[in-house]
């Protein structure tokens, strides 16, 4: 096992002409654990991820995956190389089943070409029937087996978000990218999100998480980075972060301004919402 | 890796929940291609005389109607120029075999490859985003029909070209409309067949993957603009295949016949027909083709006539005519499976 | 001095693209949608007017666009209540907003000829042979109503969306819906507006054009170019419409004399896409505003 990280960011800069989003980036993420990346609002953080999964350009620096340069490789070549992405608000082909969807996220790993398609009847029954036993299987182990046939559209808004996850987990990736997923969930659907991602961490898989969710994250992440104006302010463990000065600061201003004092204001960070 | 122990856990826990759809769901493209096409071969064949004229063409135009279907009803890629293909392939079969003596099915193929060709030639501008693209495929339609109208020492410009050779394959001679009919409607059954494999598998997936969201689509490493590349290519050719037939069946060809109205009336045949599916393609091609004949008097009307019914299904039936042959079926079949569960059946698809 | 000419009459003919134009992008500004049946509403517009002059001979051509105009507007706006509301307020999809234009457009074109007839008539005023003549330049009395057309049109559009409260409310529609809503902005009322103008708009193009020629119910297809118009000059952007009403214009008047009279329709959309392979959002510059 080795301690190379999984991903790397160097200096990664992500300007809109005037306007900087992503400032000198750089961040490591090691294999198997939970990362955390958090911020107040308009922070960087979901540019920062488009930049890692391919959605944006870099105006500058670079990014690795297990050593490669990946940095001006397209959208495509990611998800091959093994980096997946899920969205703020789920993504989904609306008129497709929870099933059909989480099958489309084997296209990568499909073998069958446009004239085996329309030719070959063995071979092509064969990855039709692996594809769809994978797919039921990831909606099992999302937790969403009785809903594999319904129309993703029919579907509530915690399940949608449960479908997106597993649709990136059968990309077989070995970085997933997890844009807010608790946001929009109730305490219950929370809890079970935390527990997949455990679960999911433990078997092999890094995982990045944008959060606003503060007891989501330190419970979860055993790595934070934090974003403020798009540069990084802090990096460490949970209880570095949530008891960093400068962190307090980002979220809630400067102590003598507010007049709070510091006890509070840490007992304010922990708190939900930030 | 999640995925392996995802499949050995669910291999171990319960066996699976049935499907609710049932055999019929599962299948349900199939078992509307057996009944599309089985009234389809039997009626004209049946009924003989003009009704084999007017099968011939409405299974001409279905094969084009289906290559429209899978560029704008699956993958979402809306082309408003697709007569200009089918002209494409029409003339260049009829140039072939004039001007160089090829036989049918060399020229059929080469018609096919032609416009698919111009199709990827119009797929170059897919980088233009949603609607500049729409506009520049009408403008793309309309360049290639005043091309073909105007190169009057090539294509006999709005004369046309008379004298069409007969259809010769391996030797034996299709001549007689029973002959055309039964050729065409083979040709028709391949296509259908080939596209319906196509698309209940991981391209055809791909494709309404697009189609539904282009960005997802991309973020589950689907290479979409080679994809559409691919299906506006695929689509232009299928076009041009059908094409090819025409002239043989009209005895002349003519620009007139490869107009934008063209164009618009195919994309018509898809919409009342139920955009995305192939069956639908079919029907709308039927509808728009055997409506006006049994009207024939009423022809003045006729294009008011479209117009009106283009904009009434789409005020009123989004889901076209095999959308409504659907929730009919639906409840047929959810009558049977009633008292179970009924609650998942709203949701269901 | 040919060129002079040619020149001019390609401003001209440049001008009612524009108007044409303007009115499409501004639909596609307030409603997010690409009407097709943008020229056939010119084309109503024009038979609008000829019917005016059929019944009321004599009237003065100032009083016929204006009025045209007017009941155009109605007619759009009444066309998009009954359409284009639901469609668009329940998000439908663009292929079938775009279907359903063309099927309005359908009607209107056919309609118009159920009711008209199918030969193409004259407008019934001497203004069609009426030549002036400027520093030896015959001028036809139309291209002065065009050109004076436009001009207004512009300063009132500029005023209408910089300084009337519909004109703000028909901006925050287009480009927030809700939130416009929750500023007491009916959206539908926006929408509503819009068409009515773009109406307005395309029955000028109409009634300006049938003078050259004469008005058909096939005129339409003079206003499909002038989609090529505005997508030259950008989607949703007025100056933009204008600019590229004039580009072809005067593309295809030169244009036509360089390669053939035939070719005259191919050219507009050829021009079209030699710019947008260069500038895939058309030429004016993005985030540009009314």
């Amino acid at each position: 096992m080795t301690d190379a990280p999984l991903l790397e960011l160097r200096g990664v800069t992500r300007r809109y002409g005037g306007l900087v989003a992503v400032n000198e980036l750089s961040m490591r993420v090691r294999r198997n654990t939970v990362h955390g990346l958090i911020g107040p609002n308009g922070a960087g953080k979901s540019t920062a991820f488009d930049l890692i999964s391919g959605l944006q350009r870099v105006s500058g620096g670079q990014i690795l995956l297990e050593g490669r340069d990946i940095t001006n490789q397209p959208v495509e070549a990611r998800v091959r190389a093994g980096i997946c992405r899920t969205f703020q608000t789920p993504r989904l082909f609306e008129k497709m089943t929870a099933l059909e969807v989480v099958m489309t996220g084997r296209h990568v790993h499909g073998r069958t070409g446009m004239l085996a398609s329309m030719f070959s009847i063995g071979g092509k029954l064969r990855d039709e029937r692996d594809i769809m036993e994978t797919a039921l299987a990831l909606l099992d182990r999302v937790g969403l087996s009785g809903e594999a046939h319904y129309r993703v559209a029919n579907l509530s808004y915690g399940k949608r978000r449960l479908v997106e996850i597993a649709r990136a987990l059968a990309t077989e990736p070995s970085l997933l990218l997890l844009d807010e997923v608790a946001s929009g969930l109730n305490p219950v659907e929370t809890a079970a999100v935390a527990d997949l991602i455990r679960g999911l961490a433990s078997e092999n898989l890094t995982i990045v998480l944008v959060e606003h969710d503060m007891p989501f994250v330190m419970g979860l992440c055993e790595d934070i980075t934090v974003l403020n104006f798009g540069s990084k302010i802090a990096h460490g463990p949970p209880a570095a972060i949530s008891s960093s000065p400068q962190v307090l600061e980002a979220y809630l201003g400067r102590p003598n301004e507010s007049g709070v004092s510091r006890r509070d204001r840490r007992r304010a960070l922990a708190s939900t919402g930030a | 890796m999640t995925t392996r122990s995802a499949v050995a856990r669910r291999n171990n826990a319960l066996p699976a929940p049935p499907d609710f759809r049932g055999w019929a769901g599962s299948h349900r493209d199939w078992l509307a291609f057996l009944a599309v096409m089985a009234v389809a071969w039997s009626v004209p064949l049946l009924a003989g005389g003009f009704y084999l004229y007017i099968g011939t063409v409405v299974a001409i135009y279905a094969i084009a109607a289906l290559g429209l279907q899978i560029m704008v009803g699956l993958a979402g890629q809306l082309s408003l120029g697709h007569a200009a293909f089918f002209g494409v392939g029409a003339y260049t079969t009829i140039l072939l075999e004039k001007n160089a003596s090829f036989g049918f099915l060399p020229a059929a193929l080469a018609g096919a490859l032609v416009a698919g060709f111009f199709g990827l030639l119009m797929a170059q501008l897919i980088r233009l985003s949603g609607v500049y693209f729409k506009i520049a495929t009408f403008g793309f339609g309309i360049i290639v029909y005043q091309a073909i109208a105007n190169t009057t020492w090539l294509t006999g410009g709005h004369v046309g070209i008379r004298g069409i050779p007969n259809i010769v394959i391996w030797g034996i001679e299709f001549s007689s409309r029973r002959d055309l009919f039964i050729l065409e409607m083979i040709a028709l059954t391949i296509v259908y067949v080939l596209l319906l494999r196509l698309c209940r598998g991981r391209i055809g997936r791909a494709f309404l993957a697009i189609g539904q969201n282009e960005d997802a689509a991309r973020s589950v490493g689907i290479p979409t603009n080679a994809y559409r590349m691919a299906v506006i290519t695929l689509g232009c050719a299928i076009a041009g295949l059908a094409g090819s037939f025409l002239p043989h069946l009209m005895r002349f060809v003519s620009p007139e016949s490869f107009s934008w109205h063209e164009s618009l009336i195919m994309l018509i045949m898809i919409t009342i027909g139920g955009l995305g599916s192939f069956s639908g393609a079919i029907i709308g091609a039927a509808v728009l083709i055997i409506v006006p004949e049994l009207l024939r008097d009423l022809a003045e009307y006729k294009m008011f006539a479209y117009g009106m019914l283009l904009v009434l299904c789409m005020m009123l039936m989004p889901a076209g005519i095999s959308g409504g042959l659907l929730n009919i079926g639906h409840r047929v079949a959810g009558r049977r499976i009633a008292g179970r569960r009924n609650a998942d059946k709203d949701a269901r698809s | 001095m040919q060129f002079t000419i040619q020149l001019i009459s390609g401003l001209a003919v440049g001008c009612i693209y524009a108007l044409v134009a303007v009115g499409f992008s501004m639909i596609y500004r307030a409603l997010g949608l690409v009407n097709f049946a943008q020229g056939d509403i010119m084309m109503l517009g024009a038979f609008v007017g000829y019917s005016l002059f059929v019944i009321w001979p004599g009237m003065p051509f100032l009083l016929v666009l204006l009025l045209a105009a007017a009941i155009t507007a109605v007619a759009g706006a009444l066309i998009e209540r009954i359409a284009f509301h639901g469609a668009v307020k329940r998000g439908a999809d663009q292929i079938y907003l775009v279907l359903l234009t063309l099927g309005i457009g359908m009607v209107l074109s056919n309609g118009a000829r159920l009711i008209w007839g199918a030969n193409p008539v004259v407008y019934p005023t001497p203004l069609t042979h009426e030549v002036y003549h400027f520093l030896g330049y015959p001028l036809p009395a139309v291209y002065l109503y065009i050109g004076f057309t436009m001009i207004a049109l512009l300063l009132g559009l500029q005023w209408f969306f910089s300084r009337t409260w519909m004109g703000l409310a028909v901006r925050a529609a287009a480009d927030d819906r809700e939130t416009a809503a929750t500023m007491g902005i009916n959206s539908g009322l926006a929408a509503a507006v819009s068409f009515a103008i773009a109406s307005a708009t395309g029955a000028l193009a109409g009634v300006l054009y049938a003078p050259i020629t004469f008005a058909s119910f096939d005129m339409g297809v003079v206003g499909v170019k002038a989609f090529a118009a505005a997508i030259i000059g950008t989607l949703g952007s007025v100056p933009g419409a204008v600019i590229g009403g004039l580009i072809i214009g005067v593309g295809e008047t030169f244009g036509a004399q360089l390669i053939s009279n035939a070719y005259m329709d191919s050219i507009a959309f050829a021009i079209m896409i030699l710019i947008l392979l260069v500038y895939p959002t058309g030429l004016m510059p993005k985030g540009r505003r009314l």
